[in-house]
């Protein structure tokens, strides 16, 4: 697809829509809005970015953007791990950043109104401090938007009890790629007029629609939680756990969590902290939560018995918000450390079925001895999402350019055996894209395309993303 | 070896909320933890013990429920515990509980380490620890950041550690000394200073000496089916005119609820463009003085200074101590007096000194007495300006042996003037040295002090010192007076007020106290000399002071200080506070530090000597600059009493918002290098 620059003109005509203020042209400044938390260093860099205020203002660029040809991407905070933000064809960046109002807590339907630009843990907070909970907790709570959540539907830490990021939408404002703006849904726990744009727009990676208002679900906030901290001396061993707790048959958790040995390494070395068995090779972070006391710590010891008698080094029992943070801060580091730490890396989200996480870790130790690259793995054992990271390291640029690609085609293909998929979490985007035929049919790719089309006529709205804009047949 | 913990039960200060419409403390649903600096103490017993052997007791005190905090300390390792708690010892303030924890120590037997945490983050007083350690009679040191080594005497060489002299028999059933000498680290202002002792040994911890172990599944059950002894005042032999409210010489006047909310101008990125709020800021900052000429800023009202007294000062020389009370021509102990506690290091008054005299100035013209200033050091310069500042007397001791704040000399020293000249009120800064030495002074007098006031004032009818002070991390302020007891006694938080002005033409006396060892009785020199060494004595040793890296203005101490937050994502970031800090230091000449908040410091991106907050340092800076700081509830007690506060953040909603008397809502990263530009195109 071939898309018109973005000419003084255009520039001129943006200023006149969002302000002269809310322009970015310099070079040093778009170099930011070209890259995400899985692309480090700047490709193709946007021609220019803007910021608008509100749908109204939105809705204008998306209309000018159509009539002149002009490619628009848009982005949260950019801390995205798929490339969904990266301008591939360069022109607009469309950055969400000022819209960030929290609109409105509906305690009598229990629902929340924001604009897309709430930091996730804003949500968070704000509902926790009205007795409420907002359950999409994704690692990169407290930097992602929940905007971006919402587009890439992101999962996280409480996926296996409270499900991912769209269970919790009710309602979505859009600017269509066409420039009109429209409501989706609303408060209502039941609606079945019309197809279900929601969960379409759900996930779809800010390819349908800019998504410029949110209505949450909000739900009790449980009393307690209660966390385990628990070393294993072999990989297998604690992910053997996983299958055995989530059938034990007295408790769903709200997280089990894995990483090993070399995730942890790196997460202290980031940090400066040390957790006490860090030689160890696998952690579990199981978390239970309600609200009743007696309860959840009957059902916490009796998951950390079923541990210890399946070759837990310890087991650690953190049930205050000091112990808890210690648990979870390497965790929600990793990701963090990987990119602060190493020459390069490749974060990866494939998933499986619960009881095929054992096959899948071996499948991982496997690739990694194969084709001689370092892979750590850490991740949501609960729900079998494994973030297998590939580093660099010492490794030639060739060498890793070579390597990446066979190596990730082995990894999938090892996915899709088991049953599960090429990503759980973090999406297509650009990253995936090539991959996608491994595990969508061509009938599903094509009605990707066609829905897209019908979306988006000029493929404007970050075009290039999860499938190519090839024509339809 | 057996171990010791002191530990209280406290709200859980993450949990602390306020209600916005009322600015009250939503208390309910706030759970209870143990104090976490005692938590660190009660880490580095369980260390001291996986070493030596032998057994870790903690011991609380408090209502029924803090039964769980002794639980949870077991679930960690400790050995047992105990509980004081019964209705009796309710309202007890820091010297009752300190009495009812010593007592409770004594029917136990005194282990050879005590350990306990700097201080609580409910009542922030830090003045158990050192009140119990003088009832016991035992030698403490306070901010203890690492345990540099325990080794058996016997291998040390010869010489030290001698010398340790009982001087206090309050507990007779204490066992024989261990032969330990342990070698301690502690934080003070300028930097680090080693120490050693002996043991028996009571030790307050601070953060950086470990990081606390959690508990485990096993410890969980133990705890649960635990014995833990509740003993009431009977039990531990305290009388009840001895604790409770009976046995507390401090009275909570009053209870509320500061506004903290400073309804600054916050402007944002979305309305304005970064130069218009860079532009902003510069002319908010120059209309607030920040930079005057030469960078001297001008700080705060100066105090009239038209006072009657014109000579200039005179000398008057006791020797110590024999001759006090006779010598000095004017002074008796039936003048009133208002004291503070100078501070002299390396021989140079300190600042807080001249802060000290201002507000003494004031408190003793309304109190109609006189203001007298104790200095204690070696080689102390310039003692004429305390009487410049606004001092009427000062008593100065000045011996090569007090080259070196150390607790027993300087508390011997201390105690001998207070008793001699009775001032009614005595105050000494709340910094390292103050809140050390006062409590063990209030233990020995058995007195009521108040820690870290941050208002101090006289009760026009009663003519008593009403102390003000923060509690609860800010979110609470108690005025507190001492109704009964005396000296009244406080210590007053650093860089609250300005500096006392100086005046050249103004009078008073200078009374050096010798302890030279002149006037002595010639014919029991040897007396004379036991009494002296007995003075100065002191079972702690100092053995080094390690100043902090060169260039690194301590925050406390600093007129401007600009702190990171989260916000600047990562480590390397820091680089644009420091530069900012280096830039505001050259434009103003002031000294200008830079700070960080819990979260960062967690992070490891910069050292927890920078912290500020509740398990930090407090601040109270001309400006405080807070970048990338969300400002939690802890964090802005920390520097909520400074008098300015720029905030920088991208969420509007930041609570450090609130504080602020300047704020700009957006992306710190197009704010911080565009105001760098700005500073650099000004003063470069």
């Amino acid at each position: 697809m071939k898309y018109n620059p973005v000419t003084p003109q255009v520039i001129d005509k943006l200023k006149a829509i969002v302000g002269e203020h809310f322009i970015v042209l310099d070079e040093e400044k778009l170099k930011v809005y070209a890259c995400d938390e899985s692309i480090p260093k700047p490709g193709r860099l946007p021609e220019v970015v803007v910021k608008p205020k509100d749908a109204e203002e939105i809705s204008q660029i998306m209309r000018l953007a159509n009539e002149y040809h002009i490619p628009v991407t848009p982005r949260g905070a950019g801390t995205g791990l798929s490339g969904g933000a990266i301008p591939v064809c360069g022109g607009i960046v469309l950055s969400l950043e000022r819209m960030n109002r929290i609109l409105e807590i509906d305690e009598e339907n229990l629902m929340m109104t924001v604009e897309p630009a709430v930091i996730t843990n804003e949500v968070q907070r704000v509902a926790a401090n009205k007795g409420f909970l907002y359950a999409g907790d994704p690692c990169s709570s407290e930097s992602s938007f929940i905007g971006g959540n919402v587009a890439e539907n992101a999962g996280g830490n409480k996926a296996i009890k409270y499900g991912t990021t769209g269970r919790y939408i009710y309602g979505l404002e859009v600017v269509l790629p066409t420039g009109e703006i429209t409501f989706f849904g609303g408060k209502r726990v039941k609606d079945v007029t019309g197809y279900d744009f929601i969960h379409l727009l759900v996930g779809s990676e800010g390819t349908l629609g800019i998504i410029t208002k949110i209505i949450l679900k909000l739900i009790p906030l449980p009393k307690y939680k209660m966390d385990l901290l628990v070393p294993f001396n072999s990989m297998d061993a604690a992910i053997a756990m996983v299958p055995k707790i989530m059938t034990s048959r007295r408790v769903i958790p709200t997280s089990i969590e894995f990483m090993d040995k070399a995730s942890l390494m790196l997460a202290e070395e980031y940090l400066g902290t040390k957790l006490p068995y860090d030689h160890a090779e696998a952690h579990l972070i199981i978390e239970v939560d309600g609200n009743n006391k007696e309860d959840l710590e009957s059902e916490y010891e009796a998951i950390g018995k079923l541990c210890q008698e399946n070759g837990a080094l310890e087991v650690f029992v953190a049930d205050n918000k000091n112990t808890q943070e210690k648990v979870w801060r390497a965790r929600k580091a990793i990701a963090e450390a990987v990119k602060a730490l190493s020459s390069g890396f490749c974060m990866e989200d494939v998933v499986v079925p619960i009881s095929e996480i054992p096959k899948m870790m071996r499948a991982i130790a496997e690739i990694s001895s194969k084709f001689n690259v370092r892979i750590i793995s850490f991740g949501h054992a609960g729900d079998g999402n494994i973030h297998a990271t590939f580093l660099k390291d010492e490794m030639s640029d060739a060498r890793w350019e070579g390597m990446l690609p066979q190596a990730l085609r082995e990894l999938y293909s090892f996915a899709k055996e088991f049953g599960g998929t090429i990503s759980g979490e973090h999406g297509i985007g650009s990253k995936r894209k090539k991959h996608l035929s491994m595990v969508l049919d061509d009938a599903q790719i094509e009605l990707i395309r066609r829905i897209k089309r019908a979306f988006d006529p000029n493929l404007i709205l970050n075009p290039a993303k999860i499938v190519d804009d090839n024509e339809p047949k | 070896m057996n171990f010791l913990v002191l530990i209280k039960q406290v709200p859980d200060t993450n949990e602390v909320k306020m209600d916005e419409a009322t600015g009250t403390m939503i208390r309910e649903g706030v759970g209870a933890i143990i104090n976490p600096l005692d938590l660190h103490a009660l880490e580095e017993a369980l260390l001291l013990r996986e070493r030596f052997g032998g057994k870790v007791t903690v011991l609380s005190m408090g209502p029924p429920r803090a039964i769980e905090a002794i639980r949870e300390a077991v679930a960690m390792g400790a050995d047992d515990g105990i509980l004081l708690s019964d209705r009796k010892f309710g309202g007890s303030d820091t010297l009752a509980t300190s009495y009812a924890l010593a007592s409770a120590i004594k029917k136990i037997g005194c282990p050879d380490i005590i350990l306990a945490g700097e201080r609580a983050t409910d009542g922030e007083t830090g003045q158990v620890g050192p009140e119990v350690a003088v009832m016991l009679g035992l030698p403490f040191v306070t901010y203890v950041s690492r345990i540099e080594s325990v080794s058996p005497l016997e291998s040390i060489a010869p010489g030290v550690g001698e010398g340790s002299v009982d001087t206090e028999t309050t507990v007779s059933s204490m066992p024989k000394q261990n032969k330990y000498l342990i070698r301690l680290r502690r934080i003070v202002e300028s930097g680090y200073e080693i120490v050693e002792a002996t043991l028996p040994i009571l030790l307050t911890v601070v953060k950086e000496i470990n990081d606390p172990r959690m508990p485990t599944l096993s410890g969980k059950i133990r705890a649960k089916s635990v014995q833990v002894p509740v003993w009431s005042p009977q039990d531990i032999g305290v009388h009840e005119t001895m604790t409770g409210l009976a046995g507390s010489p401090t009275r909570v006047v009053k209870v509320f609820y500061p506004k903290i909310t400073r309804n600054g101008r916050i402007l944002k990125t979305s309305e304005h463009s970064p130069e218009e709020c860079i532009k902003s800021l510069l002319e908010f900052l120059e209309d607030r003085a920040i930079f005057r000429e030469n960078g001297k800023t001008t700080l705060r009202s100066d105090l009239a200074t038209d006072r009657e007294i014109p000579e200039a000062p005179s000398h008057t020389i006791a020797h110590f101590p024999f001759q006090s009370l006779d010598a000095s021509k004017s002074v008796t102990s039936q003048d009133k007096g208002l004291w503070v506690l100078g501070e002299a290091r390396d021989g140079a008054i300190h600042e807080v000194t001249f802060e000290l005299l201002n507000k003494g100035r004031d408190l003793a013209d309304k109190l109609h007495a006189y203001l007298g200033c104790v200095l204690i050091g070696y080689n102390i310069d310039d003692a004429e300006e305390v009487i410049y500042r606004g001092a009427d007397r000062l008593f100065i001791v000045d011996h090569p042996g007090l080259e070196h704040f150390l607790v027993e000399p300087y508390l011997n020293i201390l105690e001998f003037l207070t008793r001699t000249y009775m001032p009614e009120i005595l105050i000494a800064g709340a910094t390292s040295m103050g809140r050390t030495l006062m409590p063990a002074l209030a233990a020995r007098l058995r007195t009521g002090l108040t820690a870290d006031c941050t208002e101090l004032d006289i009760d026009r009818e009663s003519g008593l010192l009403l102390q003000t002070r923060p509690a609860i991390g800010g979110n609470v302020m108690a005025t507190i007076k001492t109704p009964e007891a005396r000296p009244q006694m406080a210590t007053f938080r650093p860089r609250t007020v300005g500096p006392a002005s100086r005046d050249t033409t103004r009078g008073g006396e200078i009374i050096h106290i010798g302890i030279t060892g002149e006037g002595l009785d010639d014919k029991s020199p040897q007396k004379a000399q036991s009494i002296l060494k007995a003075m100065l004595d002191s079972r702690v040793r100092f053995v080094e002071l390690i100043k902090d890296a060169l260039d690194e203005v301590n925050i406390q101490d600093a007129d401007i200080v600009i702190s990171g937050g989260r916000g600047i994502t990562r480590g390397e970031n820091f680089r644009l506070i420091y530069e900012l800090s280096s830039l505001f230091r050259e434009g103003t000449g002031a000294k200008a530090g830079v700070g960080a908040s819990r979260a960062v410091v967690d992070q490891g991106w910069i050292s927890y000597s920078h912290q500020v907050g509740l398990s930090g340092k407090t601040v109270s800076p001309k400006l405080y600059m807070a970048i990338g700081v969300s400002g939690s509830v802890q964090h802005i007690a920390g520097m909520q009493t400074s008098e300015l506060v720029v905030a920088i953040n991208k969420d509007p909603d930041a609570p450090i918002f609130k504080v602020a008397d300047f704020g700009i809502v957006g992306n710190l990263f197009d704010i911080v290098p565009l105001l760098i530009e700005k500073l650099k195109g000004s003063y470069k």
